[in-house]
């Protein structure tokens, strides 16, 4: 007989509840996702497609196709993607290696501290970097303002801590003897690191080298603040297309030019995240070693990184926020409740309300559809069937990672404003966006802790008598609610910060924070610069405030419950979920 | 005993879909009686538990709880609680959170004496309010026991209960677990690669190989009689010696029967040099290969007359060639098989 006819008939068993149980859970996300996310999408590659009348035209795509314009602003894209990728992994290894394998005074500081410019919004670090950089900044004699080194520079702010991350999670689990059998082998300390060591983290540098490039190809605020116009790319091309020349059809034709981009690198990103899942090695407790003469490299270049990559931008956007007219003081800071240019007509601190107000509720939107996204994606299907369809709502849920987040602003523009659907008057577009953009991140966090539950221990409970929903309650919530903690973190940090997707929402009445900070730094006049300075190093303390707390509620969880909490899914890789939770 | 306790009827279970498991396997587990399923690993045995738990659907057969089918009846409504071989402790709830998991509908009173009384059972009073975190894998071992025989099981599955565990302490759980099943009339089915371990406990031992039950009998029954050459390997017999060869050693066989000898079967009989008389039969000497010391003993490997390999526990140091005899009731005779 066929087992799989046999058995399928059969009721199914185990703890994961029925297949449609998880149907109804998952059906309140996909709805999300097909009104907010692939509804704008699909609508915004048929405008690129459609003339005014709504006739099928290839015009608007095969001229932008046509322009040497576009063909230098993809070249443009690429070159700072792949330039940002390959620094950051340069400097990303050899800072995982001391932060994660050796053993140095205030590591753990260290590393907390290499995880926020992570998650800094990309206007702040844009400000900082410009701050740096302009004609009267302590850097400005390198003339690097508006420059290709720039905007690289500033990609690699932010992603040199993912490398770190993901690589020196690994390495701190690599069992320290095969190394040593190496070693006693007669091999030198470079045969080792070339033949062992670096062999063993490949699937982690090569996971971490295809993240960094989507995000630095995606990158928008940043290149929008430091690259000018010279140095744009396809992202901020469409804002300035849309805002500037209203000029839609060719928005929506570069738009479609970028999902082609980000699909590929996230379909690169994808076959590496599955390559991943081998069996390593692992210690069962963290190898680390005392430094030797020979780290004294590793640790130098780890320290300039630290210090003058990470440190001198926030620094120096920090004392210049206290530089005023009339020397230093709080002055800039001081300003901030009023409004002084006409653009503005809110003050800082009003925007900095808006800010929060939308940022709560786009994490409660987030969090809502990622414990549920996470419910489904946890499950361990049995049949064929069910776990394709576990696979394609995993990648489904994924997909706004790598849209841009420009695509989905400018897509909610043009769908949601008219019948069926017109919420181009209310506020809640703004977190809905958000939380579409958050959302990734908030599964990533949760899954890794979902998955390494033991399926024996739910299956030990329901043999006690525990039903879906007691397991989920008595179990499976408590042991993920240190991950919740974080992913709150994570979702309330990019609300706030969030630009791409809120610079084509926000109303002039209701800015938020990083809206408002992106007006005052391309206004003239010293107040306005200093002002936005203030405002950048407010929306710093707040974002570093909210990840703090996060990463300190997370800690403080009382019960032990397997898994690191230190870092979104994607920032690790997939290899400990294989090695440990299969047992 | 009809309709009392548990039947399996014909189970066939596929692993992981494709990988037949358990082919045609019935048991019964009376109530109140303790069933032993030995294998070895990949024997079908887990996958065997599993199926009776709930946890993995039959492709055929039935599984009958007095006179009920259970093909429809969910893993948690079944009565049947599983204990697994690292005990799966909920790490954010207190021991005694973790043992009352399944009695919460008992009243709070009635809840915490049962917590207590079973804590003692399993000989750890004042546990309590203690972290999982906090236990050793000994104690972590009996509060998974505690947390299992609560809610009063109508059949407790026992899934390789103690293999994680050192010998010392495997030892003394043994007793705990055998003097609570008794004490608790508890049903239960525990399946084990660990002889030693269905032996203590066990009325009955299912012997299973290659998804088969290859013979159900008592301890003591199976040990006399194994129903094959396979078992009594599996038991731990051998070498097996045919007809001609067993009379060449002073043991009369049938036609058809192979000799096992178990692991107290040969017997060294030399004193001064010189083999020893004995009333039963003969003694024979052998060339000794590789010895090793063990606890008051020396374990020697031993060539027979015929090339099979045996082994043979001597006092002293034994020279290149030492006088044996087989010891006949620590030999059975089985049917020579395919």
């Amino acid at each position: 007989m066929t087992p799989g006819l046999a058995v399928a008939a059969r009721k199914n068993t185990g703890t994961d509840g029925s297949p449609w149980v998880w149907v109804a859970v998952g059906i309140v996300p996909v709805a999300f996702l097909a009104v907010f996310f692939a509804w704008p999408v699909a609508a915004l590659i048929a405008r690129g497609f459609t003339d005014a009348d709504g006739a099928f035209t290839g015009a608007a795509v095969s001229s932008v196709l046509n322009s040497g314009r576009t063909w230098r602003i993809v070249g443009q894209t690429l070159a700072q993607a792949f330039a940002g990728t390959a620094v950051s992994v340069l400097l990303g290894v050899p800072g995982a290696y001391v932060l994660y394998r050796l053993r140095l005074p205030g590591r753990r500081i260290l590393r907390a501290l290499v995880i926020v410019p992570f998650v800094l919004p990309s206007v702040v670090v844009g400000v900082a970097f410009a701050s740096l950089l302009n004609e009267n900044g302590p850097l400005g004699f390198l003339g690097l303002r508006e420059s290709f080194t720039a905007v690289v520079a500033a990609l690699v702010f932010f992603n040199y801590s993912v490398v770190v991350r993901t690589v020196g999670g690994l390495w701190a689990r690599l069992d320290p003897r095969t190394e040593q059998a190496a070693r006693s082998l007669g091999a030198s300390n470079a045969r080792v690191l070339a033949t062992v060591t670096l062999p063993a983290l490949a699937p982690a540098i090569a996971s971490a080298a295809a993240l960094v490039f989507l995000f630095c190809a995606s990158a928008f605020g940043v290149v929008l603040v430091l690259g000018g116009v010279s140095y744009g790319t396809v992202e901020t091309e469409i804002y300035y297309q849309t805002t500037q020349l209203l000029d839609l059809p060719t928005a929506a034709a570069l738009s479609i030019l970028q999902l082609v981009i980000i699909t590929a690198s996230l379909l690169v990103s994808n076959a590496t995240r599955t390559r991943n899942e081998r069996a390593l090695r692992f210690a069962s407790k963290a190898g680390s070693q005392r430094p030797r003469a020979s780290d004294i490299p590793a640790i130098a270049i780890t320290a300039l990184v630290i210090l003058g990559l990470l440190l001198t931008p926030l620094l120096c956007l920090l004392w210049r926020s206290l530089q005023t007219q009339d020397g230093i003081g709080l002055g800039n800071y001081l300003a901030l409740g009023e409004t002084t240019d006409k653009s503005v007509t809110v003050s800082v601190w009003e925007a900095t309300l808006n800010s929060l107000g939308t940022a709560l509720a786009a994490t409660v939107i987030a969090i809502a559809l990622g414990v549920a996204v996470s419910y489904v994606l946890s499950r361990r299907p049995k049949t064929s069937a069910s776990k394709l369809g576990v696979q394609v709502f995993d990648s489904a849920f994924m997909l706004p990672l790598g849209v841009s987040a420009v695509t989905v602003g400018f897509g909610f523009l043009i769908t949601l404003n008219r019948p069926p659907l017109d919420l181009r008057s209310s506020w809640v577009l703004i977190p809905i966006a958000q939380a579409l953009v958050a959302l990734p991140l908030v599964v990533r966090t949760l899954l890794p802790t979902w998955r390494a539950i033991d399926p024996r221990m739910l299956q030990a409970a329901a043999t006690l008598g525990a039903g879906p929903p007691r397991l989920f309650t008595s179990i499976e919530f408590p042991l993920i609610l240190r991950g919740v903690g974080l992913a709150v973190g994570f979702a309330f940090a990019t609300s706030l910060g969030e630009f791409g997707a809120t610079s084509f929402l926000s109303r002039p009445d209701r800015p938020t924070l990083p809206v408002v900070i992106f007006k005052l730094i391309s206004r003239p006049g010293v107040e306005n610069l200093g002002m936005a300075l203030a405002a950048s190093v407010v929306l710093a303390v707040l974002t570093a405030l909210v990840m703090g707390t996060a990463e300190l509620l997370g800690q403080a969880e009382p019960g032990k419950a397997p898994g690191d909490y230190g870092s979104p899914g994607f920032l690790k890789t997939g290899v400990g979920q294989s090695g440990k939770g299969a047992r | 005993m009809m309709g009392s306790g548990l039947e399996v009827r014909n189970a066939v279970v596929y692993y992981e879909r494709t990988k037949l498991a358990v082919d045609g396997v019935s048991l019964d587990v009376a109530r109140g009686e303790v069933v032993a399923v030995l294998g070895a690993s990949g024997s079908g045995k887990s996958t065997l538990l599993r199926a009776v738990a709930g946890l993995e659907p039959l492709a055929n057969g039935r599984i009958v709880f007095d006179g009920v089918d259970l093909a429809d009846v969910e893993v948690s409504k079944r009565g049947f609680v599983v204990m697994f071989q690292e005990g799966q402790l909920f790490p954010h709830l207190s021991v005694a959170r973790n043992v009352a998991y399944g009695i919460r509908d008992l009243p709070r009173a009635e809840r915490e004496q049962r917590v207590n009384e079973l804590l003692h059972t399993v000989e750890l009073d004042g546990y309590a309010n203690r972290a999982i975190s906090t236990l050793s894998g000994g104690e972590a071992q009996r509060v998974a026991l505690a947390r299992s025989l609560a809610p009063n099981p109508r059949l407790l599955l026992l899934d390789e209960p103690f293999s994680a565990l050192d010998r010392a302490l495997r030892e003394h759980l043994l007793q705990v677990v055998s003097q609570a099943l008794r004490l608790t009339r508890t049903t239960a089915l525990l399946v084990t690669h660990d002889q030693d371990e269905a032996f203590a406990l066990a009325d009955r031992i299912a012997v299973l190989a290659d998804g088969s039950i290859q013979q159900i009998a008592t301890p003591d029954h199976l040990w006399r009689h194994p129903a094959s050459r396979e078992v009594a390997e599996f038991l731990g017999y051998g070498p097996f010696l045919e007809k001609p060869e067993a009379k060449a050693l002073g043991i009369e066989i049938a036609d058809g029967e192979v000799l096992g000898i178990g692991p107290r079967g040969l017997e060294a009989v030399e004193a001064h040099g010189q083999l020893l008389p004995s009333p039963q039969c003969f003694g024979f000497y052998v060339v000794v290969g590789e010895t090793r010391h063990a606890r008051g003993y020396i374990d020697a490997v031993v060539t027979l007359p015929h090339g099979q390999q045996a082994r043979v526990r001597t006092k002293n140091e034994p020279d290149l060639r030492l006088g044996v005899r087989l010891v006949p009731e620590e030999c059975v005779r089985v049917s020579a098989g395919a």
